[in-house]
């Protein structure tokens, strides 16, 4: 009887131990991956970016297949959002280590007027010199923008300002199939992007 | 004892008045890319006085103009709107100029805002009396 009890309790405490261990260990790795941007099902691949590189090449989205590509539209003269958004993207891409080498981030120019491609350059490759400028002619850049859903729009400035560019400020990411996948919303940290970006990896 | 009295009279007097002046904390400006342009300063203007208080201009050595802007994002796209009236501090009531949001538009820098750099500014505000005075601050550039 007494044995019977100890079995019983030995069989309960193992069978106590076995549950935590898949609900503290096991379950956590099963969980699906949440994204900080929104999620886009795409089927389709996602819409070529055709332009000139800050480089000074032409180079077109399926340039940089098998790798992730984090697609933002901004410009130099902005002193406040396009630093910001760069910088952290500068720190989620630290983040992912040896990694980094399968991301290509690229700033498409939405301001073609004021940013050459040698503006670009000099201009990115202080965030990061694998950092990517694109820019073209205005027409080519609205295509761009359109296709990707992205709004832009010279607003008068001042006589010391010139004008200034309103610009839809996400993050677009484009997975390892060259499909859109993400959409990142300006003000996600540098550790939600590092996470969404290791995650499509 | 009467010594006391008043001493009490004027400790209260000054609690009622709030602080005695506006309060500057930990302006800031993020390292500004070779090849541009324009910046931003950040900081926090705390006034606890019972007088509101605008800030109405900046000016600073690092900058050939500056203009206090808000950055709004309206439908998903950002902009950049000009503070024309400046930005009101009122009384009791703590302003931040943060990323994303208000700031002291640099354009034409000067200087160069390399992380580590001490960059002196000056803000001109008006109290509600239409009296204006100036504050002088020190800005360190560090990346954020
Ligand atoms: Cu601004």
């Amino acid at each position: 009887m007494n044995r019977r009890l100890r079995t019983l309790a030995l069989a309960l405490a193992a069978g106590i131990g076995l549950a935590l261990l898949v609900v503290t260990v096991v379950l956590p790795r099963f969980q699906p991956h949440v994204f900080s941007g929104t999620v886009i099902q795409s089927q389709t691949p996602a819409p070529t970016v055709d332009l000139i590189t800050s480089t000074g090449e032409r180079a077109s989205l399926s340039d940089f297949e098998d790798q992730v590509v984090v697609i933002y539209f901004g410009y130099t003269f902005c002193p406040d959002v396009c630093p910001t958004t760069l910088s952290t993207l500068k720190k989620a891409v630290d983040k992912l280590g040896d990694a980094s080498d399968d991301v290509q981030v690229i700033m498409v120019s939405v301001d073609p007027a004021r940013d050459t491609p040698e503006l670009l350059g000099e201009y990115l490759g202080f965030f990061d010199p694998r950092f990517l400028g694109m820019t073209g002619t205005e027409a080519e850049v609205a295509e761009v923008a359109t296709v990707y859903g992205v709004f832009f729009q010279a607003e008068e400035g001042t006589v010391d300002t010139g004008y200034l560019v309103s610009h839809t400020a996400n993050l677009m990411v484009v997975d390892r199939e060259g499909h859109l996948k993400l959409i990142i919303p300006p003000d996600a940290t540098s550790d939600q992007i590092a996470s969404d970006l290791d995650y499509l990896l | 004892m009467k010594r006391y009295l008043l001493l009490t009279i004027a400790v209260v007097a000054a609690a009622c008045s709030g602080g005695d002046a506006l309060s500057l904390e930990d302006p800031w400006a993020r390292p500004s890319p070779t090849g541009a342009t324009t910046a931003a300063f950040f900081m926090t203007i705390d006034n606890p006085t019972d007088t509101d208080e605008t800030l109405v201009s900046a000016a600073t050595d690092a900058c050939r103009v500056t203009e206090l802007h808000l950055s709004a994002m309206v439908d998903g796209v950002m902009s950049m709107q000009r503070q024309e009236n400046g930005i009101p501090v009122p009384a009791s009531e703590t302003v931040t100029l943060a990323p994303g949001g208000l700031h002291i538009m640099c354009i034409d820098r000067i200087a160069d805002f390399a992380e580590g750099e001490e960059l002196d500014i000056t803000l001109e505000f008006v109290d509600a009396n239409g009296d204006s005075h100036t504050e002088e601050l020190t800005a360190v550039v560090e990346d954020r």
